[in-house]
């Protein structure tokens, strides 16, 4: 060792002993001296070293041939550089930069090596495990990224979120910027949202503007979901996972009920419909080009508007996606070409629905009755605001709505013409049908679904009433047979009299096949009135007469007159004079109430419940009966309906159902938030079951008004119940129950 | 039992909010359908929670359930306000938060919703 005891050597080994990890050996690798730092990294001690071979912290995961070329460097007289890890004593390991070099005496003959190592444990950890979290990450299908409070996206990201979001690099964009690039709303939103996190301390106020940020969005024909956790640095995760194939089936359901709404809006609206498409046209063609960003966004948002209100969804959407291009300078040519492209294809699906003609506008002026209805609805709004006055504006209302009646003499006067026809063709001989009544007598056009029906009356009269000739002649009656319809007002009731001199009905032949309609039995039959018996020819399948032919025969002619007759809440009495004649009475209700738009629209959410079970879900009903008993702590999803008359609607399902609903639509914008509770599923499943049913009434959906879904529990609705007319239906399906509870409010609640 | 102010333009929203919280064994002190009426029943009551619509229709230049929240974190800074929405209000929410109010709840409202906040209000 004498060759290395200079004064240099020494100084600099006292002075760096501690930091420097420095070992020499003999050229046999005998260590022969180790510096502190050596010892200690070691967990030798000197003593345990010194004579000992360098292979005392050779660590087994070091290939030979790593060995093998470190000694044939240095034995060759050249250094060696390279990283090995090593052995401790007590069997860990450590990793080292390592330096070795050929020490040689005044001849320069080697005679030993000298190491100089570098401790580069902790980088070569970091190195492993930041392979480690980047295989992971690269192996996940969600999209993972961090970023700090100046919103910078950190360097570790999973590489699927270069697909969902559409960049090739993402490390140290602004987070804001690469997520919400075109959607300024958004954008907004969640740079307010995380800068109040990152300013407040409060863990649970950072939990609510977690709550609050954007958790889905769109972007370059990707639908993604967006989670978000703190993580200790202060940092954001964010967990990004592509659920557009997901979603894309619901979207193409979603699109064909759009479609339908929008075909139905367009029917009833068609006078608007038609102005508005032609201003439109000419928009594409003029003002598009020409106008002035400022004025062109005006009037882009004004036709927004009013598309909306016909649900042409296709050029809403178009619309809305050229403002957006305007808001942001980068509107174009193409553009504006797709929105002209997009608009016709909305226009040719109406006109293949509808036939070429149905947009043609009309040079003749009428007051179509959705002007009327627009009035009435205007008119509403101003009952609604007004105080004083209202009894004067009720007037004004009312009579509005009478602008909307027709005569009922007119409506009754196309029988004149079917009457002669059918004798016609009947070889009867009759005078023309008299009709006796004041031309003053208005009801509302609801009734000519009934006028209409009472052509069977007719043909019946004349086809089984009237005899033939011969037999008129035999029996001394006038040859010629008569028909007449009277009608007149009598205690708030229209009464209508159909009669002829005919031969009447045989009531024989009624019992006979009534009992073989299993109508009634013979023994029942007895103890029938003879009204009741001839009530029997109201019944469906009903027919007297084996042929079928255009007039008679069916035996569902008179089935339908007492429809519709009950639709208007009316009645039938039959007066039988056997041999001389017969005659109908009908008696309806003239002041029948039919503004109860909420109580219409009750009706129909059934027949809608039905229908959205049956088609869209798949679900068999097995039965459907009106109840008594609310179920007991169970909560009913309820919205109210506000009109003429407010409404409240109660669904109840049982979680095989809401299971069954969630499948339909949990994908769609909103539903994310169901969180698949059951009363959010139920109150989605009403919202849209009376979507569908309000704009069946066209001429009052103006004037109603859906509230927001409310969870009421039994106890709640009870006292509803006690106080209002309601109607509790339950269904039976294959998957459980439903229940749909619908309360009248009276207008004090 | 906490003592509790309604702040709702929608009936049946108050109805509802007050039998859920009654059964939950709390007390309705008052109730209000807007902004100015809130700020007087809440000068009035000092209750311990506001249950506040975040939009109601402006009235005598009390905007809206942030306007009247504001009033409210004036007269008491530690008042406990919490906002009843709707979807899609999330950047109001988050500006009511900031202004004060101490959660919100999305409306449908039910028993659970509330439990849950008064839980974490420690009211309950």
């Amino acid at each position: 060792m004498h060759n290395i005891t200079n004064f240099d050597v020494d100084f600099l080994l006292d002075l760096y002993g501690d930091n420097v990890i420095l070992s020499m050996t003999d050229t046999k690798g005998i260590i022969k001296y180790v510096s502190d730092a050596y010892v200690e990294i070691s967990e030798y001690s000197r003593d345990e070293l010194i004579g000992k071979s360098q292979n005392i912290v050779r660590h087994p995961d070091m290939p030979s041939s790593i060995f093998k070329e470190l000694w044939q460097t240095i034995s060759s007289g050249k250094t060696w550089k390279g990283e090995i890890k090593n052995l401790k004593k007590y069997k860990d390991f450590y990793w080292v930069k390592a330096t070795v070099t050929p020490h040689r005496d005044e001849n320069g003959t080697i005679i030993g090596y000298a190491s100089v190592r570098q401790d580069i444990t902790d980088k070569k950890k970091a190195i492993l495990l930041h392979t480690q979290i980047q295989n992971i990450l690269n192996n996940i299908e969600d999209g993972f990224l961090t970023f700090d409070k100046n919103f910078t996206i950190q360097e570790s990201y999973s590489k699927n979120c270069l697909n969902i979001l559409h960049q090739n690099n993402i490390a140290k964009k602004n987070i804001a910027e690469v997520l919400f690039e075109n959607d300024k709303d958004q954008k907004e939103t969640f740079l307010f949202g995380c800068e109040q996190l990152f300013q407040t301390d409060s863990l649970d106020t950072k939990e609510i503007y977690l709550s609050l940020l954007p958790h889905k969005h769109y972007n370059n024909g990707i639908l993604f979901t967006i989670n978000y956790k703190i993580l200790p640095d202060n940092n954001i995760l964010l967990l990004l996972r592509d659920i557009t194939n997901q979603t894309e089936l619901e979207s193409e359901i979603k699109y064909k009920q759009k479609m339908q709404n929008m075909f139905i809006t367009i029917a009833t609206h068609k006078e608007e419909a038609i102005e508005l498409i032609q201003s439109f046209k000419h928009f594409l063609q003029d003002d598009l080009k020409n106008l002035e960003t400022d004025k062109l966004k005006m009037k882009l948002h004004t036709f927004k508007g009013l598309f909306s209100q016909l649900e042409m969804v296709n050029t809403i959407d178009s619309i809305h996606e050229i403002e957006t291009h305007l808001k942001n300078n980068t509107q174009t040519k193409e553009h504006r070409i797709n929105l002209a492209n997009v608009f016709h294809q909305d226009i040719q699906m109406i006109t293949d629905s509808f036939g070429e003609l149905f947009l043609s506008p009309t040079s003749t002026i009428k007051v179509e009755l959705n002007q009327i209805d627009t009035i009435e609805s205007e008119l509403q709004i101003l009952i609604d605001k007004e105080k004083d006055n209202k009894p004067k504006l009720f007037e004004i209302l009312e009579a509005v709505r009478h602008l909307k009646d027709q005569s009922l003499l007119n409506m009754l006067k196309v029988h004149e013409i079917t009457v002669a026809n059918i004798a016609k063709a009947k070889n009867k001989n009759i005078y023309p049908l008299e009709i006796i009544g004041s031309k003053d007598i208005l009801v509302s056009a609801e009734f000519k679904n009934f006028t209409k029906t009472l052509v069977h009356i007719f043909s019946n009269s004349i086809i089984h009433g009237i005899e033939d000739l011969e037999i008129r002649k035999k029996y001394n009656k006038n040859t010629k047979g008569k028909i007449v319809c009277k009608f007149k007002l009598h205690e708030n009731n229209i009464i209508l009299n159909i009669s002829d001199n005919g031969q009447g009905i045989d009531t024989d032949k009624v019992i006979k096949k009534a009992i073989e309609l299993d109508l009634t039995t013979k023994e029942k039959v007895l103890k029938l009135k003879n009204q009741e018996i001839l009530q029997f020819i109201f019944s469906n399948d009903f027919s007297m007469v084996n042929n079928i032919d255009e007039f008679s025969g069916r035996g569902i002619g008179l089935a339908s007159v007492k429809y519709e007759l009950l639709q208007l809440d009316g009645s039938v009495y039959i007066q039988n004079d056997r041999f001389k004649g017969l005659s109908y009475q009908f008696t309806i209700p003239y002041k029948k109430d039919v503004h109860n738009d909420a109580i219409v629209i009750a009706n129909t959410i059934l027949i809608k419940t039905k229908k959205f079970l049956y088609d869209d879900l798949s679900i068999k009903i097995h039965n459907t009966f009106t109840t008594e008993n609310i179920n007991t702590n169970k909560y009913y999803s309820t919205i109210q309906l506000s009109g003429v008359n407010n409404v409240l609607f109660s669904f109840l399902m049982d979680e095989q159902l809401v299971e069954k609903a969630v499948q339909y639509f949990i994908h769609d914008k909103d539903a994310i938030n169901l969180n698949k509770l059951q009363e959010n599923v139920t109150a989605e499943v009403l919202n849209i079951l009376l979507g569908l049913s309000v704009p069946q009434f066209p001429q009052s959906y103006r004037q109603l008004k859906l509230g927001t879904p409310t969870i009421l529990d039994n106890t709640i609705l009870e006292t509803f119940m006690q106080n209002n007319q309601s109607n509790l239906i339950h269904m039976e399906t294959e998957f459980g129950n439903l229940e749909l509870l619908i309360i009248v409010l009276n207008n004090t609640n | 039992m906490a003592n509790i102010l309604i702040v709702d333009d929608a009936e049946i929203i108050r109805i509802s909010i007050s039998r859920y919280m009654e059964q939950l064994g709390h007390n309705i002190i008052a109730n209000a359908t807007n902004g100015d009426e809130a700020i007087l029943q809440y000068k009035e009551y000092s209750p311990d929670l506001v249950l506040m619509d975040i939009s109601m229709p402006e009235i005598n230049g009390v905007k809206d359930g942030i306007d009247s929240l504001c009033k409210i974190m004036k007269i008491n800074p530690l008042a406990k306000v919490v906002m009843v929405t709707s979807q899609g209000e999330q950047r109001l929410v988050m500006e009511a938060i900031s202004k004060g109010a101490k959660g919100y709840i999305l409306k449908p409202v039910s028993k659970e919703k509330l439990k849950n906040i008064l839980d974490k209000l420690d009211l309950s």
